[in-house]
C-alpha cells in the first residue's frame, strides 16, 4: 500500500489518507479480505496520530469499503466495483455542488459555470 | 530493593583499587605497629566507603531517577544502613582475620577475648558512621554533613571532657572499676551491641522522615 | 490510566494547577516553553512531589503512594536524571535485572548495540545523544504499560531526535494498550507523534486538542484592515494585531476558506500556536 501525505494541503489528513485507500481499492491494488496494517502501525509509518488512522478507518468502515473485526484488525471489504465507483461518482457531484453553489454566490450564471469547467478541461488535455 | 543493592556493590566495584590499597594498608600497620590496628582502621574505611555510596547517588541528581524505580523510599533508607552496616561488617570480619594471622605469625597468644575485644572496638565505629552519618547524609548531603559531623564530635569531646574533670563522675567510675574483671569485655561488648540495635532504629526511623519529607 | 483532579503545587515564584486525565493507548503529548510547568506535571504523577492539594492518581492509585507491583509496570525516562555515570551499561543491565521481573535483558543488549552504545564503557563518556538513547531504552525494556518520558529528545539533532521518536512508536505498536506521555519543548516532534497534545503555560493547561484536529481544524488567518473589519468574527479563538493588519487564530478553518476564498489561511504548526496562545498577553482578544 502505498500512501503519501501531504501536510501542507487543506485537505485534512485524514481525508486524505481515506481517498488514497479508496483508490488502491477500487483499482484493485488492494483485493478483498486483505488486512489493512494496525491502527498504530499506519500510524508509526505515516508519523501521524493514530486517532487520524483511525477516523479514516472508521469513515472507511461506513462507507462500506472496509470491515472491522474487533481484535483481528481491519480488512478490506468484499466491495461492488459498481457501488464503489458510485460512491466515488458521489463525492466528485458533491464536491461539484460546493463549488457550484460558491460561484453562484458570486453571481456566476449557469454558463459562466459551464464555461469555466470547459476551460479547466481544456487545459487539462 | 535487590536492585538498590546490586547499584551499591556495582558502585563499591567502581572503587577496587582503593579497597585494596587500604587493605595494604591495615596489613603493613598491624604487621608492624600496633597487632590490633586493622580492625577499627578497616571497619571505618569499609562504612565511609559504602556511605560514599550515597554521595553517588546524590552527585549527578540520581535521586529522581532512583525513585522511580520499583522500591520505595523507605526501602532506599533500610537498603541504606544493610548495606552500610553489611560491608562494614565484613571489612571488620576482614580485619579481625588480618589480626589472628598478624597475632599467630608474631607467636602472641590467641583467645577469644582479642576476638571480643576487637568486635566491642569495631561497633562504636560503625554507630559513629552508620547511625549518625547516614542521616545526617541524607539530610545535608556530602558536603554539609562532614561539618556537621565535625561539630558533633567536637561537642561530644568538649562534653567527654568536662565530664571526665568532674570528680562525681571520676569517683564513679573508679567504683565501677572495681568490679570490672576477666569478664568485662564481653559485658562491654554486649552494652554495646544494645547501644548499637537501639540507636541504629531511631537513626532508621529518622532517616526515614528525612527523606519522606523529600521533594525532587 | 492518569488522573488529575484539581493538582494544585505551589513554589515560591511559580504555582502549577492542572486537571486532566490520560486515557488507555494514547500517546499524549505535554508541550510549553522551559518552565512552564511540564517537568513539575510529569513529576507529580511520578510521586517525586506531592501536590498541595488535590489529587494525583496513577493506574488507581495516589501517586505518591504506588506499590511496588505498580511502578513494574511504569518505565521513566528523566531529563537530568539516571543512574550514576560512573556506571557502565553492563553494571545496569545487572540492576534493572534485579529491578524488573520483566526485564528483557537480551533484547536490551542487542538494541544497545545497534544504536552504538558501548556495553563497557562508563556512561559519562557517551554523548547527550547516547544518553538519551539509553535512557528511552531503560524505560520500555521492562514491558511496562505506561512510559514516562520528560524531555527524551532535549539536546539531540535531528537524526537522533527521530530515532529517539522512532523507539517509541516502535514500542506502541508491539501493544496498542500501552500509554506513553510524553514532554518536550521541541513542538514537531510531538506534532509527528502524539495523539493528543496538552498545551501548558505559566502553571496552567491553556489547550487540549487532539492532535488530528489541531492539524485538520485549526487554522491560522493573515487579513488586513479592511477585511477584517468585514469578516465574521464568530470562528476566532484570538486575533494578534500585525504590521499588515491582523493574524487570527480560529479553530474552524473551513469555515472561512469556504466563504472567503482568497483569504490566507495556513496550517496551524504548534510552534506557531504556541507563540500565538502565551506570548500576546497585551491588547490580545480573546472570545
Amino acid at each position: 500500500m502505498k500512501i503519501i501525505l501531504n501536510n501542507s494541503s487543506m485537505v485534512p489528513i485524514y481525508e486524505q489518507l481515506m481517498d488514497q485507500i479508496k483508490n488502491e481499492i477500487i483499482e484493485g491494488r488492494l483485493v478483498s479480505e486483505t488486512a489493512l496494517p494496525s491502527v498504530r502501525t499506519l500510524s508509526g509509518e505515516l508519523k501521524i496520530s493514530a486517532l487520524t488512522v483511525k477516523k479514516a478507518y472508521d469513515r472507511l468502515e461506513e462507507e462500506g469499503f472496509i470491515v472491522t473485526v474487533h481484535g483481528k484488525g481491519s480488512f478490506v471489504a468484499e466491495t461492488d466495483k459498481n457501488l464503489a465507483l458510485e460512491a466515488c461518482r458521489k463525492t466528485v457531484e458533491d464536491e461539484f455542488a460546493k463549488v457550484i453553489l460558491k460561484a453562484k454566490n458570486f453571481g456566476f450564471s449557469k454558463e459562466e459555470i459551464q464555461d469555466v469547467v470547459s476551460i479547466i478541461l481544456e487545459e487539462d488535455k | 530493593m535487590r536492585a538498590l543493592l546490586e547499584k551499591d556493590i556495582r558502585i563499591l566495584l567502581l572503587r577496587k583499587s582503593t579497597m585494596v590499597m587500604f587493605l595494604v594498608i591495615g596489613i603493613v600497620f598491624t604487621w608492624s605497629f600496633s597487632a590490633y590496628f586493622s580492625g577499627a582502621y578497616l571497619t571505618m574505611l569499609g562504612s565511609m566507603l559504602a556511605i560514599s555510596t550515597i554521595s553517588y547517588d546524590e552527585a549527578d541528581n540520581c535521586m529522581p531517577f532512583l525513585f522511580t524505580l520499583p522500591c520505595a523510599r523507605k526501602q532506599y533508607v533500610l537498603e541504606k544502613y544493610l548495606f552500610v552496616y553489611g560491608f562494614s561488617f565484613i571489612a571488620g570480619l576482614i580485619g579481625l582475620l588480618i589480626i589472628l594471622v598478624a597475632s599467630i605469625a608474631k607467636g602472641l597468644p590467641v583467645d577469644v577475648t582479642i576476638i571480643i575485644e576487637t568486635l566491642a572496638s569495631e561497633i562504636p565505629i560503625l554507630l559513629i558512621t552508620g547511625g549518625i552519618m547516614i542521616p545526617l547524609q541524607l539530610k545535608f548531603g556530602p558536603e554539609k554533613s562532614r561539618m556537621v559531623l565535625l561539630a558533633i564530635v567536637g561537642v561530644i569531646f568538649v562534653i567527654g571532657y568536662m565530664i571526665s574533670k568532674s570528680t562525681y563522675v571520676r569517683n564513679l567510675m573508679a567504683e565501677a572499676g572495681r568490679y570490672m574483671d576477666g569478664n568485662a569485655p564481653i559485658r562491654l561488648f554486649a552494652v554495646f551491641l544494645v547501644l548499637l540495635v537501639v540507636l541504629s532504629v531511631l537513626s532508621v526511623s529518622i532517616s526515614g522522615k528525612i527523606m519522606d519529607g523529600k521533594e525532587y | 490510566m492518569i488522573t488529575a483532579k484539581n493538582v494544585t503545587k505551589r513554589y515560591v515564584d511559580f504555582t502549577l494547577q492542572v486537571d486532566f486525565e490520560i486515557p488507555k493507548g494514547r500517546i499524549t503529548g505535554f508541550i510549553g516553553k522551559n518552565g512552564a510547568g511540564k517537568s513539575t506535571t510529569m513529576k507529580l504523577i511520578l510521586g517525586l512531589v506531592s501536590p498541595d492539594e488535590g489529587e494525583m492518581i496513577v493506574m488507581g492509585s495516589s501517586a505518591t503512594n504506588l506499590s511496588i507491583k505498580e511502578k513494574e509496570n511504569i518505565g521513566v525516562s528523566l531529563a537530568e536524571s539516571g543512574f550514576s555515570p560512573y556506571l557502565r551499561i553492563a553494571d545496569i543491565t545487572k540492576i534493572l535485572k534485579k529491578a524488573y521481573p520483566n526485564f528483557a535483558q537480551e533484547k536490551f543488549e542487542n538494541a544497545c548495540r545497534s544504536m552504538g552504545l558501548p556495553l563497557n564503557k562508563p556512561m559519562k563518556e557517551f554523548s547527550t545523544g547516547m544518553k538519551a538513547k539509553l535512557r528511552v531504552l531503560v524505560a520500555m525494556t521492562h514491558e511496562a504499560k505506561l512510559l514516562i518520558l520528560d524531555e527524551p529528545t532535549a539536546g539531540l539533532d535531528v537524526e537522533a531526535r527521530n530515532e529517539v521518536l522512532d523507539l517509541i512508536r516502535e514500542y506502541m505498536k508491539e501493544d496498542e494498550k500501552r500509554t506513553v506521555l510524553i514532554t518536550s519543548h521541541i513542538s514537531s516532534d510531538l506534532e509527528s507523534l502524539c495523539d493528543d497534545i496538552y498545551l501548558i503555560d505559566n502553571g496552567k493547561i491553556i489547550l487540549h486538542e487532539d492532535t488530528d484536529v489541531i492539524l485538520g481544524e485549526y487554522g491560522i488567518l493573515k487579513v488586513d484592515q479592511e477585511t477584517f473589519q468585514k469578516m465574521d468574527k464568530s470562528f476566532l479563538a484570538k486575533t494578534v494585531p500585525t504590521s499588515f493588519g491582523y493574524t487570527c487564530f480560529t479553530k474552524e478553518k473551513r469555515y472561512y476558506k469556504d466563504n472567503y476564498p482568497g483569504m490566507v489561511i495556513e496550517n496551524v504548526k504548534l510552534d506557531e500556536l504556541i507563540l500565538m496562545l502565551t506570548e500576546f498577553k497585551k491588547g490580545e482578544n480573546e472570545k
